[in-house]
Parts: C-alpha cells; sequence; structure tokens
C-alpha cells in the first residue's frame, strides 16, 4: 500500500514535470510580443526596485516598527510598549517647540528663497549685456556644498574677528560685537541667511527656466491692450508662472523640512535649545541618547505631517489651476 | 520721445543696479573664503581685516594637502560620489527606459513610491538604516554610503530620464527591432547615445547630492579611515580646530573645487535636466 502510493506520488510528480517542462518549452514559442515586453520591463525595472527596498522601504519599516519599542543602543529590548513613545512625545513640551522653530524656519526661508530667486530670474530674463556670464557666476553658490557654505558663515559671523561685525560696527549700525549663532534672537535668522545664500541661485534657475517658456507673443498682445511694467508682470508673468512657482515651492519645502546640516554645524540646536529643528531633535534623541525607539517616533509624525501637508498642498495647487 | 529714452535708460540702470548688489550679496562669501584661505591665522586676527589677499601665504594648503587624514577623507568622498554616479546613471537609464515604454499595473505603483521617497525625512531612515546595517555588519564601509547617496538621487534622475525618453521617437527601436537586435542592444547602441544630454545631467545632479552628503557619512561610518569630507570638515576643522580659519577655509576650497568646476563646464546640462525633470514634471 505503502509502495503504492508512493508509486502513484512519483509517477504523477513526473508528469507534473513533464508537462511543465512542455509548457515552459512552449512558453518561449508562444510568449506574446506583450507578455515579452513586460519581462523586459521588469528586469529593468529591478534595480531600482531593490535600491529602494534596501534604502527606503525597509528601513522605514523597521524605523516605524522602531518607534513602538524601547529599543536603545543600551538595551536591545523591541518589544512593544503600547505607543509609550508616543504619548510621552506628545506630552512634552520639547516636541511642540521644535515643531515651531522648524515651521519657522521652513516658512521664512521658502519665503526669502522665492521672492529673491523672482526678482533675480527676471531681473536675469531681461535684455542685459554678459547674460549667459551672469547667469552661470549667480548659480555659484549651489554648487558649493553645504558644509562648505556652513563653514564659510562660521567665519563670517566669528563674534570677534568675522567681518560681519567688523562692517556693521564700522558703518555705525552697531555699537558692540554680536555672537550672532550663540544668541537667543539672532541665531535662526542667522541660519535662514545661510540657507537663502545657498538655495536661491536654485530657485533662480528654476524659475528663469519657466520664464523662457512664457512666449513673447503674449507679452507683445498684452502691450497692444495697454499693459505695461507691473501691470504686465502681475497679469501676465505671474499667473503663466504659477505652475513652476508651485512646483519650485513644494520642492524647497520638503527639502528645508529635512534640513539638518546647517542646524547641528552652525549652532547644533543651541543657545538653549532655541535652534533645535525636528531633525536635531531626532538626530539628538536617537544617536546622542541612543534612544533609537523615541526618536524613530519623532520621524514618524514628522513623516505623517509632510505627508498630510503635501497631499493637501499638492490637491490645492491642481484645484487653482483648474479654474 | 526723449522722456521714453530716459525711462527706458533709468529701468536698465536700475536692472544692472540690482544685479550689482545681488551680485556682491552671493558671491561676497565665496570670495571672502578665498582670501580667508590665503592668509596666516596672525593676520586674520587683525582688524581690519584684509579686503585683498596682499601677501599670499600658501601654508595653510601646503598642511592640507599633506595631512594623510584630509587626504583619506577626500579619497573616500571621490570614491563615493563616483560610485553613485555610476550606479545612478545605469538604474536610471534601466528604470526610465521601462516607465516610458511600457505601460503596466505596478508603473504607477512605482512612480508613486520614487515621487514620495523624496519626502521621507532622511533623519527617520537613517535610524532604520543604521539598525539594519548593523545587524546586516555594514556600518563603516564605502558601499552603503554609495548605495544610500544613489538613493537619495534616485527618484529624480529616473523621472528626468523618463522625460527624456519620452520625447525619442519609438520607431527608432521599432526600425532596430526589425533589423533583429535584441532590446538590451538597442537600449544601448540607438537609445543611449541619443540621451547624452539627460544622462550627463543626471551624472552631474547624482555627483553633486553625493558630495554633499553629511548625514549618512556622519551616522554610518565612524571609522577614521571611511571618513568622508562634510563629516571629516565639520567634525576636524568646525570642533577642536575652530581657531584655524586660514586652514578650515583653505580645507573649504579644496573640498569645493572640483565642484566648482566641474559645475562651471557642465552647467548648460544641469540647467538643461533641471528644467526638463523638475519642472515640467
Amino acid at each position: 500500500m505503502v509502495a503504492r502510493r508512493g508509486q502513484s506520488v512519483e509517477a504523477v510528480l513526473s508528469l507534473i514535470k513533464k508537462q511543465t517542462m512542455d509548457g515552459v518549452k512552449d512558453m518561449s514559442f508562444r510568449l506574446s510580443r506583450q507578455q515579452k515586453n513586460m519581462i523586459f520591463a521588469a528586469v529593468l525595472l529591478l534595480p531600482v526596485f531593490i535600491i529602494m527596498m534596501l534604502t527606503i522601504i525597509s528601513p522605514l519599516i523597521s524605523a516605524i516598527s522602531l518607534s513602538f519599542s524601547d529599543y536603545s543602543l543600551m538595551s536591545p529590548d523591541r518589544s512593544w510598549n503600547s505607543f509609550g513613545n508616543y504619548i510621552e512625545l506628545l506630552r512634552s513640551s520639547e516636541f511642540y517647540h521644535s515643531l515651531k522653530i522648524t515651521l519657522t524656519y521652513v516658512g521664512t526661508t521658502v519665503v526669502i528663497d522665492l521672492l529673491l530667486g523672482l526678482l533675480m530670474a527676471v531681473l536675469l530674463n531681461r535684455n542685459i549685456r554678459m547674460r549667459r556670464f551672469l547667469r552661470s557666476i549667480f548659480m555659484i553658490p549651489w554648487a558649493i556644498p553645504t558644509i562648505v557654505t556652513a563653514l564659510i558663515f562660521l567665519w563670517i559671523y566669528q563674534p570677534d574677528y568675522g567681518v560681519l561685525n567688523y562692517m556693521l560696527t564700522s558703518l555705525g549700525i552697531m555699537d558692540t560685537n554680536i555672537s550672532w549663532l550663540q544668541s537667543m534672537d539672532w541665531a535662526l535668522a542667522a541660519i535662514i541667511v545661510v540657507a537663502v545664500f545657498r538655495q536661491t541661485p536654485l530657485v533662480c534657475v528654476m524659475l528663469l527656466a519657466g520664464l523662457q517658456n512664457i512666449s513673447a507673443s503674449l507679452y507683445e498682445a498684452a502691450k497692444i491692450d495697454g499693459a505695461s511694467g507691473w501691470k504686465l508682470f502681475l497679469h501676465v508673468t505671474l499667473p503663466l508662472l504659477k505652475p513652476v512657482i508651485s512646483s519650485v515651492t513644494l520642492i524647497m519645502i520638503v527639502n528645508n523640512f529635512q534640513m539638518f546640516t546647517l542646524f547641528f554645524t552652525l549652532t547644533n540646536g543651541g543657545p538653549a535649545g532655541s535652534t533645535s529643528s525636528l531633525a536635531i531633535l531626532t538626530y539628538e534623541t536617537a544617536f546622542s541618547k541612543y534612544e533609537l525607539g523615541k526618536g524613530s517616533a519623532i520621524g514618524v509624525i514628522w513623516l505623517a505631517l509632510l505627508f498630510v501637508f503635501s497631499v493637501l498642498f499638492t490637491r490645492y495647487m491642481n484645484r487653482n489651476s483648474e479654474h | 520721445m526723449n522722456t521714453a529714452k530716459r525711462m527706458l535708460f533709468q529701468k536698465e540702470g536700475l536692472t544692472y543696479i540690482l544685479l550689482f548688489l545681488l551680485l556682491s550679496g552671493f558671491l561676497f562669501p565665496v570670495y571672502w573664503m578665498f582670501v580667508t584661505s590665503l592668509q596666516s591665522n596672525s593676520e586674520l586676527m587683525k582688524l581690519p581685516p584684509k579686503w585683498l589677499p596682499v601677501q599670499l601665504n600658501l601654508g595653510s594648503y601646503m598642511d592640507i594637502l599633506s595631512s594623510s587624514v584630509f587626504l583619506t577623507f577626500y579619497k573616500n568622498t571621490f570614491l563615493v560620489a563616483s560610485g553613485a554616479t555610476v550606479m545612478c546613471i545605469f538604474v536610471s537609464i534601466f528604470a526610465g527606459y521601462a516607465l516610458s515604454r511600457f505601460r503596466f499595473k505596478g508603473s504607477n505603483m512605482i512612480t508613486l513610491l520614487l515621487l514620495s521617497a523624496q519626502m521621507f525625512p532622511t533623519v527617520t531612515l537613517v535610524i532604520g538604516l543604521f539598525s539594519q546595517y548593523q545587524k546586516m555588519n555594514l556600518l563603516n564601509t564605502l558601499f552603503v554610503l554609495i548605495l544610500a547617496a544613489a538613493s537619495t538621487a534616485l527618484p529624480f534622475s529616473v523621472m528626468l530620464m523618463r522625460t527624456f525618453f519620452n520625447s525619442i521617437s519609438r520607431e527608432l527601436e521599432e526600425a532596430a527591432e526589425i533589423d533583429g537586435a535584441s532590446r538590451f542592444r538597442t537600449l544601448f547602441t540607438v537609445i543611449v547615445p541619443l540621451s547624452k544630454p539627460g544622462i550627463m545631467a543626471i551624472a552631474i545632479y547624482t555627483f553633486l547630492i553625493a558630495w554633499d552628503d553629511f548625514l549618512f557619512g556622519l551616522t554610518l561610518v565612524s571609522d577614521l579611515d571611511k571618513r568622508t569630507l562634510s563629516p571629516g570638515l565639520s567634525l576636524t576643522f568646525l570642533g577642536e580646530y575652530s581657531y584655524n580659519w586660514s586652514g578650515a577655509t583653505a580645507a573649504a576650497v579644496t573640498a569645493t573645487l572640483p565642484l566648482l568646476v566641474a559645475f562651471l563646464f557642465l552647467q548648460r546640462y544641469m540647467v538643461e535636466g533641471l528644467t526638463a525633470g523638475g519642472v515640467k514634471e
């Protein structure tokens, strides 16, 4: 009985094997163009999929799962702590404090970026001498690594020998030197200046590209209707530039929300936590206090906020452009 | 007519004045870095500051270029940036081509994944990466930095290549197919040569991103001989040597020069690429 059953199983197996082999053989001939295309596309997409899995999806999942535990480098306890980190965070004032600083930083920086970038782009779009040369010169700050930018400004802001204090005191604007980065009142503003310095050229290039796409005939038509100067800018340039402005705004908001390098190198969150942005708070919690669980929880809340924001932003912009 | 001319002249004058003001504001810090690096520290501690480098002092550059630690940082950064660039070019060509030419269920999901990946806070990802790579014993390798930098640059690069491939006519591939060329061969002998501007743009973009990386290098690597420039500069020059401004700016100039040179020569591609991939998308 046992033997017979064994035989029959073998027989069935070999039958299945034979059929699938035939199937494979058939397939290689019968694969339609469509199927071949799909296989080719899947092979092409495999590398990007693997990299995204390794560097985005799986760390994200592991950060989310860590955020529900007391995991730290000292005590690798990954067990569920029933929202302990989240409750602790939402009850503490440091999280709201960091959120407020981050929002202030992002809001101010992006507005100044856009205004200065737009001014620059409009000027560089005019029929001026050495236009090409000026355009590439203006882009230089963007090619400088962020850390180098931070280093330059640390020296410019230096309280005793820095050139900023020297200029302001010798022009009579101030009487005494200010320790810009050690001052509760000035530190955040000082960081914003550095961010604007590095980001405005990029904003300018993207807006400039948008401006160049506006056809000259539209301006001609508006001029015939008697519009000029500011009116031309407000009623022709701005509306046509709106899609570019909105995508640039989103890019700059998302990038600045992430800003870590400038905060870390210029002030490291100080003085007295006055520049402790979300990025700094997360980093400090995870890598200085080694509380990886709590650090992840901050990161997850932050991620959720950013996600909701960009969905709303995109929806708002799309609705507006439909009108 | 006369008043019109005068108004035009005034307007033009205003344009140049504004441009001059903006230009000096945005270029002064760069200039100041160069000037500072060419002076000795004792001169830097005197007021008023010297606006022009009267006495050239190359001492700081000598120190930097003979410091084996700095050269190691430099070499590592170069390896990471080149590795990430090569990886990103290949992966974006593949993925961009697939997303441009084939429509299927998963393609929207991949696009969505790529676009939302740009939004994930890097600090959050770094915590996950850290605990994950720790288990896999991959911390302190340049490979993880290459992987991390490539993945930062990927979303934009894939989208840019897709837009670029969209503008290339499909008839070329159909002709190659009739000639009996395989799909891979068609991609590399027909399509890729036509996409050089796009490839140049993502190459510069990825190189700049990788060179600029700070957070990954700071957290995923702790060995001194695997350290890259950004965390290296921050931990060496902003910390214990913060009085050595001449040395710090000389290191900064050295760390910036390759980027600046590459950027000024290849800027055209970069600008074209940015407008194609970033704005129209």
